[in-house]
């Protein structure tokens, strides 16, 4: 479906690191090193992944439209976390929350809300770009979970936020430096770990298409549709068409030729 | 009076105590919202001896909870472990297990402590405590 929906949760993950009780335990869509994670580290975590992404279809076009995604994260809890805190006097103190069950609950609502406030915070570049692939969050929903008889004691949290997404740029153009894309794109350049992915993304989604070809690659047409609705060249389905430059008038053996605007 | 079904698992639980059973510290604990469990002044810590087993588990991030199901795929891979005492040792205890004390297994190697997340009797008089890892303060 859309690659929005890969860069909306690439951005969510970075915008979540660092910035709650889970420090750097954000994981992007990981399934088994979390088990192990959980069960053996027992510090909190957070799991991103994407689920359901809904689009309104209109004929073929399978790439603009009203973008609805899923956005699932997974907050989990299996030990004791000790937070840092002002004593009041300018000091700092160290608050331990007990691995207990109230303890475990507490430490969960204070991450949902660090999970929300570094989403929706304009104070972080990637924050930023969430915020600009995701126009619209129309539904929240939090349950918990937990368990205290399979030899560990964990609790946990799912926050599903459903969020509109902006349309992918549509593949051989240009991204905007200033759209959300080209924001991303270039946060993604300057991080190590994502800099190869960058590349690939762009890759998928620039180069030098002829327009003619990417409408009718956008509304999922044939090429020799988009030429009978007027968009294509006259004739030859290979060719692009071209500037105007001459035109002959044959009964009075005269040509009248075009100069290019701007010269 | 004791009937021979009686004798019968007085004998089969003193040969698999014999066989399985290891010594671990019973540390009671009194519990609070919010705060660390503290020592049970009121209940002196000592050994016991009993079945320690421990298998693979697998939970849900759902765990117990009920209502609607989570979407995704984040499971629990952990180990359900449960130490389990025979009637005689039972009957000998002074301060019998409660939810929330800790069990220390000490001829293990790293000496691994569990808590008492349930205690389970049955009408044989034997004892079964369900252990949960648990974040204990350094």
């Amino acid at each position: 479906m859309s690659l929005t929906r890969l860069a909306m949760r690439l951005a969510a993950a970075r915008a979540l690191l660092d910035r709650t009780l889970a420090g750097p335990r954000v994981f992007d869509s990981a399934v088994d090193p979390i088990d192990q994670t959980i069960a053996e580290q027992r510090q909190p975590l957070i799991v991103l992944t994407t689920d359901e992404h809904e689009l309104d279809v209109t004929g073929r076009d399978l790439g603009s439209g009203n973008h609805r995604c899923e956005l699932v994260i997974e907050i989990a809890i299996a030990s004791r976390v000790e937070v840092p805190a002002s004593d009041g006097d300018g000091g700092q103190i160290t608050i331990a929350i007990p691995h207990t069950d109230e303890g475990m609950e507490l430490t969960l609502d204070i991450m949902e809300h660090q999970v929300v406030r570094a989403l929706n915070r304009d104070d972080n570049a990637w924050s930023r770009v969430w915020m600009m692939l995701v126009p619209r969050i129309t539904r929240s929903l939090s349950r918990r979970g937990a368990s205290a008889e399979n030899g560990v004691r964990f609790a946990a949290r799912q926050l599903v936020l459903s969020c509109d997404l902006v349309e992918t740029p549509v593949s051989g153009g240009a991204v905007a430096s200033t759209s959300a894309w080209g924001q991303l794109l270039a946060l993604m350049d300057d991080d190590a770990a994502l800099a190869g992915i960058a590349s690939l993304l762009r890759a998928e989604i620039e180069g030098e298409l002829a327009d003619w070809r990417r409408a009718a690659e956008t509304l999922g047409v044939p090429l020799e549709v988009a030429n009978q609705i007027g968009i294509g060249p006259v004739a030859d389905l290979d060719a692009d068409p071209q500037p105007l430059a001459d035109i002959t008038f044959l009964d009075f053996d005269q040509t009248v030729v075009f100069e290019p605007q701007g010269s | 009076m004791a009937s021979m079904f009686d004798d019968l698992d007085a004998a089969l639980s003193g040969a698999i105590k014999g066989a399985f059973a290891e010594v671990a510290v019973h540390r009671p604990r009194v519990s609070a919202q919010y705060v660390e469990r503290a020592v049970d002044p009121d209940r002196p810590q000592h050994l016991i001896y009993g079945v320690f087993s421990a298998g693979p588990a697998d939970d849900g991030l759902k765990g117990i909870a009920r209502g609607s199901e989570f979407s995704g795929t984040t499971r629990v891979a952990s180990a359900s472990a449960e130490f389990w005492l025979a009637r005689a040792q039972v009957d000998g205890l002074t301060a019998l297990p409660a939810k929330g004390d800790t069990l220390t297994l000490t001829s293990r190697a790293a000496s691994p402590t569990y808590a008492v997340s349930s205690v389970q009797h049955t009408d044989m008089g034997d004892m079964n405590l369900i252990l949960v890892w648990e974040d204990l303060p350094s």
